[in-house]
């Protein structure tokens, strides 16, 4: 059965919790990999809660559960020529809503257009206690109290269980063209960053040792800048090849971000998104504890590690800490999915 | 101030570089913000230095239970920055400097005091500049731009303060530095970056700023469109964005605005309209070209009776200087107004314009609307006089009124002003006891003995059962005055 779940999922959420046992939430499973998945936890399908609550084209606006398809979004936002500007990765699969607002993870756009928490307005959220609560809504512009919907970008469903989210959609560009450029190295960060000054670019990367550029908007716009740059015109799957992580061909991958100017990892890199802001490492056996800059995710590999993420800073520990036993004192979602301690 | 008050004084006084201040005529200068219905006496006020100073003045109030207010330029208008009668007021003043743009990363890095419009100043040699745009970027700061997460006329197309900043320093309740975001596009754990923003100082003082810079776009056109009705003009919004163009801003103005900031500023809006709509678009030449005559075409059939392009860069600036005058512009026909902030779905902006037309009656205010229509993000500025007695109470009554309206029709009773002292009560409308308990636990979190700016933003559950009990009394009376049911 699919459709509205919310009581079942609040059913489960309050039995777990009388009975002390811990929940993994789970969509469609595309990102098992990313964080430590803790043994004994009994999994929250969000998968059935599906379908498309509200969408108003002409509000920018879309409202789903949080179980639905990324691939049924598109479709039903293709229908009025709008997409989801921050282009979730997708990783072979098609990700939930839900796991696709939690993982917090954007698309080679993101310097250009924005992140997922960019374009969240309001979620309705399953607290630890089994209650429902709404923040945010469906209006652009929203500072009635703390912005409690973005907080839950990122946090990988340890701080409650996504039921519905209302996300900004944005027309489709008029016109979309990519092109491969020959690059070294040595002048990598530098023409990225001029890139990324440019209009109408809305990707800069770098994969196989070429400069990958996308620029959108008006076919005047568009063929100009191509023509400027003197590339080969190459497929838009580049972008989302590179989204998806298909480049990647050993077991072994780690993401580092850090400033993109930055020559840290640059050398190592097998690819470079986000206009040098991303750098993929493969067998980079960084350890976490002698991380020179940014943070870092092991996606792929070494699952001699428990901890998957960079440990933050003793502030921010302390401050994910409380927040953690404010809005989840036991521990009952995603044990351990982002941090050893929680 | 709470336990030994001259002893605390005393402690706070010996600080180095704190410069406190105990006159009571001059604490006056601080008794409010840009809300100035609202008004109160701090204990004490600070005007640190240094850091370390801040540090300090922080670090004896968490241990000695006293509560402080962070200050930027005091231009908010929500009394977010109004002060505590046993509290420290702390202005940020003095943290005025921007500490480095970095081109390569397009970031700069400032001090909290730095004014908005300063940003882009210091940055506009380079070709950048940094995108929010309060009215009031003048005079207010960015630590308070982050505290309330303003916005501004060109949020519509590159976001508010939360989507502009990149990293913030804070000092914590007990006096800790932490860094959250930084020169990263992302961040470890949860968006505490969001979270921080438009949380009123109640989690901590901002300390720093990274802002993006955003490289000046090739070519500009602001277009206006001048409209026979209100109704015509808020339609024309929703169905213009409908269309799949997203302006850079997109303004409306009725006509008591629209005549206030003419005889202001003379800006060269016809008279002869009841609503105008300022349009701008931005991006390279090519795009520009294309978009002001497709939006030129499309605002006519929506019934525009006339449309002005203008490209030229002063000619320009004059258009926008009448919108953005348009609040001291309101202050000249009335002694005193009362901005409400309010935020609806665009679709519902005929109809919640209506209404607010329809209750001006009701209470025999005059109500002048200047907006952000692009972002259904109203802000009618209701006329009174604080000397005739009953009109701000009328006033204040009337605004509620609006706030619930919003809410009604499923938007939001603050869209970037905050909710400070003034609409705490409108949150217990806006949010069930379980979504206000939530705001409690983050609170919690980041202060537990609650210093930072206590009594703003979130209302106690206690304050809502007691609000509600009011409010459902003065419903029956309304009703029974007016025989009509509310919204």
């Amino acid at each position: 059965m699919l459709g509205d779940q919310t009581s079942l999922i609040l059913d489960q959420i309050r039995q777990a919790s009388a009975v002390g046992q811990k929940l993994q939430i789970r969509g469609s499973g595309t990102k098992d990999f990313l964080g430590f998945i803790a043994p004994g936890l009994v999994v929250v399908e969000t998968l059935p809660h599906q379908g498309v609550i509200n969408y108003r084209p002409e509000e920018l606006v879309v409202t789903v559960r949080s179980g639905t398809r990324l691939s049924e979004l598109n479709a039903v936002l293709a229908g009025a020529d709008q997409y989801l500007a921050f282009d979730p990765p997708q990783f072979g699969g098609d990700p939930t809503v839900g796991g696709i607002v939690a993982s917090g993870l954007s698309g080679p756009g993101r310097p250009f257009r924005g992140a997922v928490r960019d374009a969240l307005l309001g979620l309705t959220l399953a607290t630890s206690e089994g209650t429902s609560v709404h923040f945010g809504g469906e209006v652009m512009k929203n500072v009635a109290g703390y912005d409690v919907s973005r907080l839950m970008v990122g946090a990988m469903g340890t701080l409650g269980c996504l039921l519905d989210v209302s996300l900004k959609v944005m027309p489709k560009p008029e016109h979309e063209s990519c092109v491969s450029l020959d690059v070294s190295r040595d002048t990598l960060v530098a023409s990225l960053s001029s890139w990324h000054r440019q209009a109408a670019v809305t990707g800069a990367s770098f994969v196989d040792g070429k400069l990958l550029l996308r620029f959108s908007g008006s076919h005047e716009e568009v063929s100009r800048m191509v023509s400027r740059c003197a590339g080969e015109v190459v497929s838009g799957s580049v972008f989302s090849d590179l989204r998806d992580l298909k480049f990647s061909t050993s077991g072994d991958l780690l993401r580092l971000s850090v400033a993109a100017n930055s020559r840290y990892g640059l050398d190592e890199a097998i690819a470079v998104d986000w206009a040098g802001g991303i750098r993929w490492l493969e067998d980079s056996g960084l350890d976490f504890d002698h991380l020179q800059q940014g943070h870092a995710v092991q996606y792929f590999g070494r699952s001699e590690l428990t901890e998957r993420y960079s440990p933050l800073s003793s502030g921010l520990q302390n401050i994910h800490l409380k927040l953690k036993q404010e809005f989840d004192s036991t521990s009952l979602f995603n044990y351990q999915r982002l941090y050893g301690a929680w | 101030m709470m336990s030994g008050p001259e002893a605390i004084t005393n402690l706070l006084k010996r600080i180095p570089d704190a410069s406190i201040i105990d006159d009571p005529n001059r604490l006056r200068v601080y008794e409010s913000d840009g809300l100035t219905a609202k008004k109160q006496l701090p204990a004490l006020v600070a005007i640190p230095d240094t850091v370390a100073a801040l540090q300090q003045i922080v670090r004896t109030c968490y241990q000695h239970a006293i509560p402080v207010v962070a200050r930027g330029a005091g231009t908010g208008l929500s009394g977010g920055a109004m002060p505590h009668p046993r509290g420290v007021l702390v202005s940020l003043a003095r943290f005025n400097r921007i500490l480095e743009v970095d081109e390569e990363n397009l970031l700069a890095r400032i001090e909290p005091g730095v004014t908005n419009l300063a940003i882009s100043d210091a940055v506009s040699h380079l070709d950048l500049f940094y995108a929010p745009d309060p009215s009031s970027q003048v005079a207010c700061t960015i630590g308070g731009n982050v505290a309330e997460n303003s916005g501004g006329v060109h949020c519509l197309k590159y976001g508010l303060t939360v989507h502009n900043v990149r990293g913030l320093k804070i000092l914590t309740a007990e006096g800790d530095i932490v860094s959250v975001g930084g020169v990263e596009y992302d961040q470890q754990g949860f968006d505490l970056l969001a979270l921080l923003h438009g949380s009123e100082g109640m989690l901590g003082i901002v300390i720093e700023v990274t802002v993006n810079l955003i490289a000046n776009p090739a070519s500009v056109a602001v277009l206006m469109a001048g409209f026979d009705t209100c109704a015509a003009a808020a339609d024309a919004v929703g169905s213009l964005i409908g269309q799949g163009i997203i302006p850079a801003g997109l303004e409306l103005m009725d006509r008591l605005a629209i005549q206030a900031a003419e005889d202001f500023v003379q800006a060269g809006y016809p008279l002869d309209v009841e609503a105008l709509l300022l349009c701008e678009l931005d991006g390279s030449d090519d795009d520009v070209l294309e978009q002001v005559n497709l939006v030129e075409q499309h605002l006519r059939k929506c019934g525009a009776v006339s449309v002005t392009v203008a490209i030229d860069a002063s000619e320009r600036a004059r258009l926008w200087q009448g919108r953005k005058a348009a609040f001291p512009a309101v202050g000249r026909i009335s002694p005193d107004y009362y901005c409400m902030d309010g935020t609806i779905p665009r679709k519902q902006l005929a109809e919640v314009l209506d209404r607010i037309t329809v209750l001006s009656t009701e209470y025999g205010l005059r109500v002048a609307n200047v907006f952000h229509a692009g972002d259904g993000n109203l802000h009618p500025l209701i006329l009174y006089d604080a000397n005739v007695s009953g009109e701000l109470a009328a006033a204040e009554a009337f605004g509620a009124e609006i706030l619930e309206l919003c809410v009604a029709v499923g938007g939001t009773i603050t869209g970037e002003h905050g909710v400070g002292v003034e609409k705490i009560d409108q949150m217990c409308i806006q949010f069930s006891d379980h979504e206000l308990a939530v705001f409690h636990g983050v609170k919690r979190a980041f202060d537990i003995k609650g210093i930072l700016n206590p009594g703003k933003a979130v209302p106690t559950l206690n304050r809502c059962a007691e609000f509600g009990a009011m409010h459902v009394h003065s419903i029956q009376a309304s009703e029974v005055e007016s025989g009509m049911e509310r919204f």
